[in-house]
């Protein structure tokens, strides 16, 4: 009874997360891979919480003596190299012994798990395991050792790991020599130095890389500056020499000016130009005429690069050379550095190619405040319309501020220049605003000239704008209002499109009780590109006033606007806008043709789930459960 | 001041020819090794034939542009890209099992790197090592030590280095990143990026290795799994980067390109978060990471609207998505240009086209390693939070996880042995 009673207590004694790690552990041999996902699952699961800050000093020790207990079980090998793992990863010096044993594991996966493991919880004793390993370890085993000693980050490995600089396994040799770099350990360096140095030429680069790692000192530069075994090491030995003695450095650069032959040049010359110092600019710039085309790219791309605004002068001589790359190069940098003194250089090329997006990008960023203020007296002073259109279109670009209401007035003068009022409707396209917009429906309303320039400008100014509905409300509908002929509003009615809201539709359905303003209704309509837009063709559709014609129109534009690549909305808009028409449909045909524009789609079992639960109500419709259940069906 | 007339009529300093013709076309050879092609060619080799290759195949066409190999560890794979290069029109490209051919040719000057993510940071390290320029798909690494390799190989032997986080190149996330960089809606308090989920990594049981795949290679320095199909596949929807051993789930998947984003906006490129807390701790709904400012950065959160990322300011909001979709509250940001004095972001209109350029003009990339590191260090830290299942605290100037030794040697990994980072 008394042992009864001590098992029954001894049961809710063990702790829970005990529990857990046999449950896990037992699921990691099932013959169903999802359970032993959960069994791994469970067991990051446990081993996160108690190694959480603070709980270290709970279960951890069970926990971590369990699982190693494991790892020498019969288990699967990929759950055995999961537990190895989990030790490496959460395990203690406690650890270490069991992982040990493992070394000699009749499975190589075992042994190489086990090797990384001990280096991962890296303290002195697992080091000095691995160590100790090392020193008695086969050929097949040593690299997986010394891989795992130069990874634990522990100090305690470096000594073994220089004895295996004199290995007679040359990948031996170059892990060490890799591993004593990234250690940074300089006692190294000597024989590093000197196993490069014996070594065949394309044979030298781990050495070379592992001296980098560590640092070099100036005569190690020297050497790999003419003899590194290829041009990222010669270049990087050219940048730790610039970061430790600069006049070194001038005088090297000094050295491969003119010689654009000589190895790594470009980036030697790269590397000085992006230094963004002084002394090496001091060296490029007195020996400007030695230059190559390439190496005064170089210079322009570090230039804008650092945002060196000093050498804008330099690069403005450089707008001047012979090479297209150089003056492109040379005009990238300037978009970055430049300043009032560069925009008329700027602004020739511009004018000479306007559609060079480096140039327009270029001008656009340019800091030259005071040149806008020139612009702006040129703008106001009436002069040549050529010369105030490129003006007009250089202060669009440049969004000068302050120049609305003047390009505004301009635009509305029936005095001045048609060009240059098309011209100033263009610019206001970008920096016009919601007086802009009225400005541009007075024009149309006063059917000029200028109406067709305003139609495209106001769309395209609608559009940028945003906010359809507060510019419907206080633009649009109010021109509108104010409309006195059908020619006029028929205008506005062309343009709508940008404008999108429930109102405009609204607005341009009832103008379809007019014939000439419904041939504009429905040359505007196609341009829609919002899902509503399609309860507008459905009721066009089934409109008495509506001719044949009108009626098939409508049934085609219904389809577009549920079908078409250019409609904005997600699947869900698209399925609530659907069911909509589909419950004021007239007739069977109308419901699938705007049912069959999903099946038409091809969807996503994802979209599948969303259009179903939207059409839940429509199941019951005869017209359309059959089309609906194949839609909807997922394979 | 010239006169006006004389200012505005100024005879092009470009010549007739003006700057028509890209410089990709004209420019001559500039390569770190100075070695690169006859003719101003750049030679490139891909390697990683499988689902993101298909948006990098283009640079082979780009003028001044010479593939010279493709490499992947699948024959099939292998096969299907030699296949491709000739429909290309390059019927002498090498198609080689093992990257190190890539890497030791001397003639290849430019590597495209699209293998999974565990394999991204020793090719690429390699790469720069052997005087190659890079680019390499996001995320850019799988641990926080090979970033910090990367980074340092970047600056060591001035590698051009482009890392895919492709949003940088278009002009509506610009847009977004500067409406928030110039203060548009105000003081940013919080983001929300859209990840979504992939289906939890399962244990398939062992199948057979298909003939001509080196499934050994291709597990390179990630612990031994026995091989099935759907733990190598490469699939939008998970595949691969189901698993943790190769990629960071969807931190690295959207992540990759949101997280990018929001550090692009907040200005944060040069350093990183302090805090990351995983979904479901302490009743937390939302996995979230936040700024030292307390700017908190969420994910999967209801509040991030119909867009991709949304980033909420005192004075408004700027939502946006891929396929130029942005708004902006108050409306009319999203096209109002940016004026005299406003902060302009770097400007490339094509990621890949950014890469080439610079690789011939040694200019920085958009999205060199050192961005990528960041970026990659927000994916792989959110990674480890939800992995642990509890908070994490970041020191971005040290770069460590703070006080809490067991999350930290997550930093790094351990490598099967053949498999070790190149110096």
């Amino acid at each position: 009874m008394k042992c009864i009673l001590s098992l029954f207590l001894g049961l809710f004694l063990i702790p829970l997360s005990m529990a857990g790690i046999t449950e896990a552990l037992s699921q990691l041999s099932s013959d169903n891979y999802d359970v032993r996902t959960e069994g791994r699952n469970e067991l990051l699961s446990l081993f996160a919480e108690a190694t959480a800050p603070g709980n270290e000093a709970g279960e951890l020790p069970g926990m971590l003596a369990e699982v190693a207990s494991a790892t020498q079980k019969d288990l699967p090998i990929p759950s055995r190299l999961y537990l190895i793992k989990t030790l490496g990863l959460f395990g203690t010096d406690t650890s270490v012994k069991p992982l040990v044993l493992l070394l000699d594991d009749e499975s190589p996966k075992i042994r190489d798990n086990a090797m990384q493991a001990i280096a991962r919880i890296g303290t002195d004793q697992a080091v000095a395991a691995l160590v100790q390993r090392l020193g008695k370890a086969p050929e097949s085993e040593r690299r997986g050792l010394l891989l795992a000693l130069s990874s634990s980050n522990n100090e305690t490995a470096i000594l073994t790991i220089g004895r295996l600089l004199h290995d007679s396994d040359p990948v031996l040799t170059n892990l060490a020599a890799t591993a004593l770099g990234k250690m940074s350990v300089e006692k190294a360096i000597p024989i590093l130095l000197e196993l490069r140095n014996s070594a065949p030429v394309d044979q030298r680069l781990v050495f070379e890389s592992a001296l980098l790692d560590i640092g070099l000192n100036k005569d190690i530069v020297s050497d790999f500056l003419q003899n590194g075994s290829n041009d990222s090491i010669r270049v990087a030995a050219y940048r730790q020499l610039i970061e430790m003695d600069i006049s070194a450095a001038a005088n090297f650069l000094q050295s491969i000016i003119g010689r654009e032959d000589a190895p790594a040049h470009y980036g030697f010359i790269a590397s000085a130009a992006s230094s963004n110092i002084p002394q090496l600019y001091k060296v490029l710039t007195d020996n400007i005429d030695k230059l190559s085309a390439n190496d005064r790219v170089l210079m322009a791309s570090a230039i804008g690069d650092n945002r060196a605004s000093h050498y804008e002068d330099l690069l403005l001589s450089f707008l001047n050379d012979e090479s297209i790359d150089v003056r492109l190069a040379t005009i990238d940098a300037l978009g970055w550095i430049g300043t009032n003194k560069s925009f008329d250089a700027i602004y020739a090329q511009y004018l000479s190619d306007k559609n060079n997006d480096r140039v327009r990008d270029a001008l656009t960023r340019l800091n030259a405040a005071a040149f806008d203020q020139l612009l702006i007296r040129v703008l106001e002073n009436s002069g040549d319309p050529i010369e105030m259109i490129a003006v007009v279109e250089l202060i669009a670009l440049r969004n000068t501020p302050g120049t609305n209401e003047l390009i505004s007035s301009i635009a509305t003068s029936t005095d001045r220049d048609p060009d240059l009022r098309k011209a100033c409707l263009k610019a206001l396209e970008t920096i016009g605003n919601t007086d802009s917009v009225k400005l541009m429906l007075g024009l149309i309303l006063a059917q000029s000239d200028m109406t067709r320039p305003a139609q495209t400008s106001l769309k395209r100014l609608s559009q940028n704008l945003g906010n359809p509905h507060k510019l419907w409300l206080d633009a649009y509908q109010p021109a509108l209002a104010t409309a006195s002929s059908d020619d006029q509003i028929k205008d506005i009615l062309l343009i709508l499109d940008g404008v999108p809201t429930q109102e405009t539709l609204d607005y341009m359905l009832s103008a379809c009780a007019k014939p000439q303003l419904k041939q504009a209704v429905l040359r505007t309509l196609p341009r829609w590109t919002d899902y509503n837009v399609a309860l507008t063709w459905l009721e066009l559709a089934n409109s008495d006033s509506s001719t044949a014609e009108d009626k098939a129109t409508a049934l085609a534009g219904l389809k577009r606007a549920l079908t078409h690549e250019s409609m904005k909305g997600d699947i869900r808009t698209k399925a609530q806008v659907a069911k909509q028409a589909v419950l004021k449909a007239k007739t069977p045909e109308q419901k699938l043709l705007i049912l069959n524009a999903f099946k038409d789609a091809g969807l996503s079992n994802k979209d599948k789930s969303i259009v179903s639960k939207e059409f839940e109500s429509l199941k019951s419709d005869e017209d359309v459960s059959e089309l609906l259940s194949e839609l909807i069906a997922t394979p | 001041m010239n006169s006006r007339r004389e200012f505005l009529k100024k005879t092009a300093l470009l010549g007739v020819s003006g700057l028509a013709a890209p410089i990709i076309s004209k420019a001559s050879t500039l390569g770190l090794n100075g070695r690169i092609g006859a003719n101003s060619r750049i030679n490139l080799a891909y390697i990683g034939m499988g689902l993101q290759v298909k948006s990098h195949l283009g640079i082979s066409n780009m003028e001044g542009v010479q593939p010279l190999y493709v490499c992947d560890v699948k024959q099939d794979m292998l096969s299907k890209a030699s296949g491709e290069m000739t429909k290309r029109g390059f019927n002498e490209v090498t198609a080689t099992p093992d990257y190190e051919d890539v890497i030791n040719d001397p003639a290849v000057d430019a590597v495209v790197v699209t293998t999974p993510d565990h394999w991204h940071a020793a090719m690429a390290i390699a790469a720069m090592r052997a005087g190659k320029d890079v680019y390499v798909e996001k995320p850019m690494t799988l641990t926080i030590e090979e970033g910090k390799a990367m980074v340092e190989a970047e600056a060591r032997y001035g590698s051009i280095i482009q890392v895919g986080s492709m949003q940088r190149s278009n002009g509506t996330f610009r847009k977004a990143a500067e409406i928030v960089r110039n203060g548009w809606i105000g003081e940013i308090k919080t983001a929300y990026c859209k990840l979504g989920s992939f289906p939890p990594a399962q244990l398939d049981a062992p199948e057979e290795i298909p003939d001509g795949f080196n499934y050994d290679k291709w597990l390179g320095p990630a612990p031994f799994e026995p091989y099935s199909a759907s733990r190598v596949q490469g699939n939008y929807g998970g595949g691969w980067r189901r698993h943790w051993d190769y990629g960071s789930r969807k931190n690295g998947d959207w992540g990759a390109h949101h997280y990018d984003i929001v550090q692009w906006a907040l200005g944060r490129d040069e350093t990183g978060p302090v805090k990351f807390v995983p979904q479901g701790y302490q009743g937390e709904k939302h996995a979230y990471y936040e700024y030292a400012d307390g700017i908190r950065v969420y994910r999967d959160h209801p509040d991030s609207g119909k867009y991709m990322i949304r980033i909420q300011g005192t004075e408004g909001d700027v939502y946006v998505s891929r396929n130029g979709q942005i708004m902006t509250t108050p409306s009319g940001f999203a096209k109002q240009p940016l004026g005299l004095g406003d902060e302009r972001l770097y400007l490339s209109k094509n990621h890949q086209v950014n890469w080439i350029e610079c690789i011939r003009t040694r200019k920085r990339t958009i999205c060199p390693a050192s961005v990528g590191h960041r970026t990659g260090s927000i994916c792989l830290l959110s990674g480890i939070t939800e992995r642990l299942g509890r908070p994490i605290q970041w020191d971005p100037e040290n770069e460590h996880i703070i006080g809490d030794p067991a999350a930290s040697k997550w930093e790094s990994r351990p490598r099967r042995a053949g498999y070790e980072l190149p110096a």
